[in-house]
């Protein structure tokens, strides 16, 4: 049973009819992590409207970021939402391959990766480890690869789901499924 | 040197600027972990939302949240965290004395710190290192003193503060000129563990000298 309750939408407070409307329309329900974290009105629209933002297409391709939130689950043994995070990478047209290569250290040799995305492996990896020591010739390297505005939504991907899986299994929750609704890989 | 530009408040687009506003209101200067996020304006955004829902009084007391932003940043190394709070919670009147209890497992035995107080550090230490262990001991005491809304606001604050820490230090984020100088109350009372944080520790002092 999870920490706190679930609140149903007709439990929930007013001020968070807005981004309700918004989580459906980008999921198609509201997540149960998102039913928690309602138990407190302005932390759940805070975290809730950056999340809206932060899935989807970006600066970066949604598929590889889908991958970033795996490795990131996988480095700090969080379990809240990966197999959900894995359907999205699936039904955004990435290899099953890929998502596999993840999971573990195969990423490090898999032929499926860029450089570039290798690198990008690698700072998820260091991060989880000691954040204080990602050597000046990795980020040499991520910054070859990849444009500022491109490494600091990896940067920031990856440090939310280090809270988020925390978050989430620290309060016992389970989604699943995150996307109930088709998902447009082109869309906003 | 950080590993991308800070993005200037002269720089900045209209949405950061409008984040940069909202940050110098609230904390007297633009820190450079908010001009980092100029890089990304619809990150910025967004993300420093969370924060400015934190930083104030809420359903848990914002004194309540500063030791939580420390205990979590502490266990992470994170100087730039600890010594941004070790001067917020001062200004708020947390006294030298409860800060340094936080460490370790002092506090539990502190005479600075209450039952509530211990249970949510308790909470913290292991959202920080464990989150799935959590001993039902702790969510026993963490519950009998605090309701499911004020329970998701420690909880978020722990996470993000885990997140804003390793975002910032990952990038070499530094602490702002403002801060040369500051005697570390947490880092004196116990050394990082993270030998890479310890250098950055033995740099900070020697630019406070």
């Amino acid at each position: 049973m999870p920490a706190t309750k679930l609140l149903e939408r007709d439990e929930m407070d007013d001020s968070l009819d807005e981004v309700m409307v918004k989580t459906i329309d980008k999921f198609g329900h509201i997540p149960n992590l998102v039913k928690a974290l309602a138990n407190n009105p302005s932390m759940c629209r805070s975290i809730t409207d950056f999340m809206i933002q932060a899935l989807g297409p970006g600066r970066l391709d949604w598929g590889f970021k889908e991958l970033l939130i795996l490795k990131t689950l996988r480095s700090i043994q969080c379990s809240y939402s990966y197999g959900a995070h894995a359907i999205i990478a699936e039904e955004l047209g990435v290899p099953s391959e890929k998502i596999g290569d993840v999971a573990n250290s195969l990423w490090q040799t898999s032929p499926h990766f860029t450089d570039g995305e290798r690198a990008l492996f690698e700072l998820v990896e260091q991060i989880a480890k000691d954040a204080n020591d990602v050597s000046d010739e990795l980020w040499e390297y991520l910054r070859s690869h990849w444009d500022n505005g491109q490494l600091l939504e990896a940067n920031a991907i990856i440090t939310t789901f280090l809270m988020i899986g925390r978050v989430g299994d620290a309060l016992g929750v389970s989604d699943t499924i995150l996307y109930s609704k088709k998902i447009q890989p082109e869309a906003a | 040197m950080a590993q991308l530009p800070y993005i200037k408040p002269e720089e900045a687009d209209e949405v950061t600027k409008k984040v940069y506003d909202k940050a110098e209101a609230r904390f007297d200067m633009v820190l450079n972990i908010f001009q980092i996020t100029g890089n990304a304006p619809e990150i910025g955004e967004k993300m420093w939302e969370i924060f400015f829902e934190i930083l104030k009084d809420g359903e848990v007391d914002w004194v309540t949240k500063e030791l939580l932003i420390l205990k979590a940043t502490k266990m992470g190394d994170c100087l730039y965290c600890v010594t941004q709070h070790e001067a917020v919670s001062s200004k708020l009147g947390v006294s030298k004395e409860k800060q340094q209890d936080i460490v370790g497992v002092e506090y539990r035995d502190s005479p600075h710190y209450n039952e509530k107080e211990v249970a949510i550090l308790d909470l913290c230490a292991h959202v920080v290192t464990n989150p799935e262990g959590i001993p039902a001991d702790v969510w026993k005491r963490v519950k009998e003193h605090y309701d499911d809304g004020q329970v998701i606001e420690i909880l978020t604050t722990i996470g993000a503060y885990i997140q804003v820490s390793k975002f910032g230090d990952a990038m070499g984020v530094e602490l702002e000129d403002a801060f040369h100088g500051h005697d570390p109350v947490l880092f004196n009372e116990e050394p990082p563990s993270s030998p890479a944080a310890k250098q950055h520790l033995e740099h900070f002092m020697a630019k406070g000298e």
